[in-house]
């Protein structure tokens, strides 16, 4: 009785004990560093949350978002342990902690990877980092059977084939990691990375010249280095410094949502008021929204902080500001155009193309900037001042700025399109003609494209050539009535004149009122 | 009773204290538990008790002899001046991170390693004097500070070291790079050094430097990789916008300088007409080796959050930059890393050069395995030292063979460059904790990692490269490391802010010590306990042209080994090492022939009689092949 009296008191003090106890609530070490009144109120919140439900994952969770946002993996840690304790069926707390701990204990993340994945298969971005943290640990057939998966989930993402590709490479595979890196490529041309494995592949089998091409396209950064992971934006959305949320409007403008870009940016505005990149982009967004007074203010002012502003100027180098002048000079531009004052655009345009033309011209020479981006961009201005001209009607003009675009961006079908068109409307089907066979080469359902090239054909008397393109129309769209019309004309020219009633026919059955068929058809059955 | 019995009992396995006294103490107490039992069963308890004791006497043998520290910390006992204050704390000024090396080297030719401490002034005071210090080992192995009677000293802003003999004299010349001008002191054979202009100029901020014969006229030119072009009014912050040091991105890379060596004491800065100044980097390492395999020697430079370079030799005087095409400018994933230190080894036994180099937190330090020759492989996940180091910053590194089993292990130290949670133990100042991290230590397992795919290429008889397959899946042994940072605590329990290291056998034991070079100016001294006595080892001096053949590759013959080393003291991180060859030999006690690949090309053999010695061989004096 007594010893039962004795465990009885200890289980008391214990359990007093628990419950008497702080909240052990992770703190970041350096937090007294943090000058920042929103950031330091968001902890406070975060922690707060944390005290007022100890057992909710959901706030434990938020405030590993918090840290981890910020900066502060180590206490981020516990924190997302907990939430995933907490909620052991929850997926995300898993992941998160995986995620995280995967270059601090590879081990802990495949454990906690693999359990996220037993929950939710089907999330790529989760099989990504399993693979990843699997390869820290050499275990190559894992990592390699987690990359298939991820293919499989998302076809589209390249770092699947790019890493498959690397454990090809690391076995000395070299035609497999050829084939897959080749895949990354084609997904993804730009991706430096696929570049740089290339060229070793390459060398090894031989091919010094491939070797060479890859090379030198490695050396240019990635259009884009980052796995698209939805649940990021969880994290990123915990984000209270000038630079998340600078980061999560652009993300917004990535994904094409102007209206949230200029959201996030619109409270940046009295904090960053020298970072012109925040400005250029808050301009841009607000451009796409059709605010155009407010965005034309904001890239008039980020042109006077690149003009003048000495702390500005001193912060970047000269070929940025040369490139981010020429940025504002082109949007600037592109709101003359959509308030009609084409000449303006024009001017505006041009002082664009002077710019990036200088900067093209050294990123050609040996110790040229490395930015593949300025031919690009470039490109862009002059195919934009060119549908300016075609909307003014000045069609030579248009295609001298697009003929330029296209010395730029020889293999850019939208531009081969677009000046293909001009030439039509200029009626110089000959010129028109290399272009609209670009056109198809890269999109063969493009009606409009083969249509005209039927026409191109049919006007040369290339009648065979015509009518197959016609009957490639109708293939793809059987209702296209001129495509009917052009090969009833088509037949007729070349002497077949079943097969002219058969497309007149087609045409009348389509548009019962259409006198031209029906007086073809006339003149037709009476020629038979 | 038995279950006081069994607690005793299990103490052992537990504390895992299996020293002698404590194993007396613990049967003393069995004892008294026995004879209080007054029980038949006494007697089989005991008997098991005794067999039990007896197993914990072996295991104790073999525990003593594992649980004895690698590596022991002699700095106070080799006579170093002990840091008094703590260093204080940064400004958020670039260069305050980037440390300084040091070099062992034997500067009068004593036969004993000296020590050349780079320093440099504490954060906030840039202008103090802070002098390099020379160390001169003594008859007792003690250091003495010559640094005013050698005339060494100078008080710039210190950061690395090459050391050479610029003039084939006999002696070894300095070459300091400072967050300044440079410097280049003259060896004047006496003991003394003389501040020399000998057209070795560069204003730029200098990190690491190495010398090497790259146009093989017999004469030592220089390498020095050049950082970034500092602004010191810049400020930069952390994600929590908390003010931090800047990443080097931030600023404009300095283009290196390649000086030609005239062959009469002066240099020649070539930069522009060899090539050099093409591609500008934010250099840090840099090693000169032939790593092509075409017997002429190319500069290899570790860049800071960029591409690596390899600048090709053309042999015509001119470098072409191909570190891409030779898989050493990026990581397996094809991305730049913060490329800091640099080894170079042969890590599995092909006698082709393996490289090694230490890289960012966040980032893998990474192994390039030679496939085939010229070209290299990141093979750091399959070595399985990935998942060990990636939450570290690497700096100064080497690959020595600790334990003298015949494989190259690695060694490295760590340090933040960016605000970091405090570990445990950190007790370099409260600014400073945030950037402490411990050191590292990796044992090679000698055994070819299994996920490469089939067996060992077939290697010629003899120097020279393995025959290379340019088929499918070509097959080539890599190396796989452990961690055995738990069993060298002196060298790896200390968690400091460590840039530089060199290595070299201090107390000419045999085996290899370290010296590491800490961001408070502070040095500290590890001697080698690792290798047991049936362990031998050889060291090869190779001369040519009166002064150490930097760049070299000696390989010893045994009859059941290949061993492959090279004439290397530069490379580390801004530091310089021994410039003889270390081989540990295992069980092996005789050695065929030593084979040397002279850096102009040539081969010879010599004639070795027997393991665990210094031996000197001379270009000329042993047989072509």
């Amino acid at each position: 009785m007594k010893k039962f009296i004795l465990f009885f008191l200890f289980i008391l003090i214990h359990v007093h004990g628990f419950a008497g106890d702080d909240i052990d609530i992770p703190q970041p070490a350096d937090l007294d560093l943090v000058e920042e009144k929103l950031l330091l109120d968001a902890i406070e919140a975060a922690q707060e949350a944390v005290r007022n439900s100890p057992e909710d994952a959901d706030v434990w969770g938020h405030l590993g978002h918090v840290y981890l946002i910020h900066g502060w993996e180590a206490p981020a840690v516990p924190c997302y342990r907990r939430a995933s304790l907490l909620a052991p069926d929850e997926f995300k707390w898993l992941y998160f902690l995986g995620r995280l701990m995967k270059e601090r204990q590879p081990e802990e993340a495949v454990k906690h990877l693999t359990r996220a994945l037993t929950l939710n298969a089907e999330y790529a971005p989760a099989h990504l980092y399993l693979a990843a943290a699997l390869r820290i640990l050499g275990r190559l057939d894992e990592a390699r059977q987690h990359l298939e998966h991820a293919k499989r989930l998302q076809p589209n993402n390249p770092f699947s084939e790019l890493w498959l590709g690397e454990i090809a490479l690391a076995r000395q595979q070299l035609k497999l990691a050829r084939t897959h890196l080749e895949s990354a490529l084609r997904l993804n041309p730009q991706q430096s990375e696929a570049h740089a494995l290339m060229a070793q592949v390459t060398i090894a089998l031989g091919d010094k010249q491939a070797a060479k091409q890859h090379a030198q396209a490695a050396r240019y950064a990635s259009q884009y280095s980052e796995l698209s992971d939805p649940l990021w934006w969880d994290v990123l959305k915990a984000g209270v410094t000038a630079s998340l949320y600078a980061e999560r409007g652009r993300r917004y403008m990535s994904a094409g949502d102007y209206a949230r870009a200029v959201a996030e940016f619109e409270p940046l505005t009295s904090q960053v008021q020298k970072d012109v990149e925040v400005w250029l982009d808050y301009g841009i967004a607000l451009l796409h929204t059709k605010r155009y007074s407010e965005a034309f203010a904001v890239l008039e002012s980020v042109q006077s902080l690149l003009r003048s502003d000495r702390e500005v100027r001193k912060q970047k180098k000269s070929h940025e500001i040369a490139y981010l002048k020429a940025r504002v000079y082109h949007y600037i531009a592109q709101i003359y155009y959509e308030t009609q004052r084409t000449d303006a655009a024009i001017h505006t345009a041009q002082k664009a193309i002077r710019l990036l033309h200088n900067l093209v011209k050294k990123s050609q020479s040996p110790e040229g900037i490395r930015d593949s981006g300025h031919s690009t961009f470039l490109a862009n201005v002059h195919a934009n001042l060119a549908l300016v001209y075609e909307d003014a009607g000045q069609l030579e003009q248009a295609i001298i700025q697009y003929q330029k675009a296209l010395d730029l961006l020889p293999t850019e079908p939208s531009l081969h399109r677009d000046l293909a068109g001009v030439y039509w409307k200029k009626r110089r089907y000959a010129e028109a003609e290399p272009h609209y066979k670009i056109v198809v080469a890269d999109d063969a359902k493009n009606l409009q494209a083969i249509y005209r090239l039927g026409l191109i054909f049919l006007t040369k008397g290339q009648y065979v050539e015509a009518i197959g393109r016609f009957e490639a129309v109708i293939n793809l769209d059987t209702e296209y009535v001129n495509a009917y019309e052009a090969l009833g004309i088509a037949h007729r020219k070349r002497g077949n004149i079943l097969g002219a009633i058969s497309a007149f026919e087609k045409v009348r059955q389509l548009e019962p009122d259409n006198k031209k068929a029906l007086e073809m058809l006339q003149q037709l059955h009476e020629a038979k | 009773m038995f279950t006081r019995l069994y607690a005793i009992i299990t103490q052992h396995f537990v504390a895992q204290t299996f020293s002698l006294r404590h194993l007396r103490a613990q049967s003393k107490q069995i004892c008294g538990v026995l004879v209080q039992m007054r029980r038949a069963s006494c007697y089989k308890v005991a008997t098991c008790v005794i067999i039990f004791t007896v197993g914990i006497g072996v295991l104790s043998a073999v525990q003593a002899e594992t649980d004895k520290p690698l590596f022991t910390e002699v700095t106070a006992a080799l006579g170093f001046p002990q840091m008094e204050a703590s260093w204080p704390p940064g400004t958020h000024a670039l260069p305050e991170v980037i440390g300084s090396g040091v070099a062992l080297f034997d500067y009068n030719n004593d036969g004993a390693l000296d020590v050349l401490h780079i320093r440099f002034p504490p954060p906030g005071k840039a202008d103090a004097p802070a002098p390099n210090q020379l160390f001169q080992q003594q008859p007792d192995g003690t250091y003495v500070d010559v640094t005013d009677v050698a005339g060494i000293g100078h008080e710039g802003y210190g950061q690395g070291v090459a050391i050479g003999d610029v003039d084939n004299d006999g002696d070894a010349d300095v070459y300091v790079t400072n967050y300044g001008a440079d410097v280049f002191y003259r060896n004047n054979g006496d003991g003394t050094f003389a501040l020399e202009e000998v057209g070795l100029s560069n204003e730029a901020w200098g990190t690491s430097a190495t010398f090497g014969d790259y146009d093989r006229d017999g004469d030592l030119d220089l390498y020095v990789a050049n950082y970034v072009q500092f602004d010191p009014e810049m400020v930069c912050r952390g994600k929590h916008s908390a003010p931090d040091y800047c990443n080097p991105q931030v600023f404009e890379p300095a283009t290196d300088r390649l000086f030609q060596n005239n062959g009469d004491g002066s240099f020649t800065d070539v930069t522009e007409q060899a090539g050099v100044a093409a591609m500008s980097g934010r250099g840090l390492g840099v090693v000169c080796l032939d790593l092509t395999g075409d017997g002429w020697a190319d500069f290899f430079v570790a860049n800071d959050g960029e591409a690596n370079q390899l600048w090709v030799n053309q042999t015509d005087g001119t470098f072409a930059e191909e570190a891409i095409l030779h898989g050493l400018a990026f990581n397996a994933y094809g991305q730049p890393e913060g490329s800091m230190g640099i080894a170079v080894g042969d890590v599995n036994g092909d006698t082709l050069p393996d490289l090694f180099a230490t890289h960012l937190s966040g980032e893998t330090n990474t192994l390039y395995i030679a496939s085939i020759p010229s070209v290299f492989t990141d093979m750091t996940e399959v070595a399985g030292f990935a998942g060990r180091d990636l939450r570290w910053t690497g700096f100064g590194c080497g690959f020595l063979d600790f334990d003298n089993d015949a494989d190259l292990d690695i060694a490295l130290v760590n340090g933040r460059v960016k605000r970091g949670e405090i570990l445990d133990g950190a007790d370099v100042g409260e600014f400073w904790n945030f950037y402490a991290e411990p050191n590292l230590l990796f044992q090679n397992s000698n055994q070819p990692s299994v996920s490469v795919v089939g067996a060992r290429v077939p290697r010629p008889h003899g120097v020279g490269n393995p025959t290379p397959t340019t088929a499918e899946n070509r097959r080539f042994p890599t190396a796989h490391f452990s961690d055995v940072s738990s069993r060298a605590p002196d060298f790896t329990e200390r968690v400091e802010v460590s840039r530089g290291m060199a290595f070299g056998d201090i107390d000419r034991d045999g085996d290899i010590d370290m010296v590491v070079s800490s961001l408070d100016n502070r040095l500290r001294f590890f001697r080698n306990d690792a290798p047991p006595p049936q362990h031998h080892w050889l060291f090869v001096q190779a001369i040519t042209q009166n002064r150490d053949a930097l760049g070299a590759q000696v390989t010893l013959q045994t009859e059941s080994r290949t061993l492959t080393g090279y004439v290397l003291p530069g490379s580390s991180y801004l530091s310089s090492s021994e410039p003889s060859v270390h081989f540990g030999l295992g069980t092996i006690d005789a050695v065929q022939t030593i084979e040397v690949r002279w850096p102009d090309g040539s081969r010879e053999k010599f004639p070795i009689a027997s393991a665990n010695q210094r031996v000197t061989v001379y270009q000329g004096k042993g047989v072509s092949f």
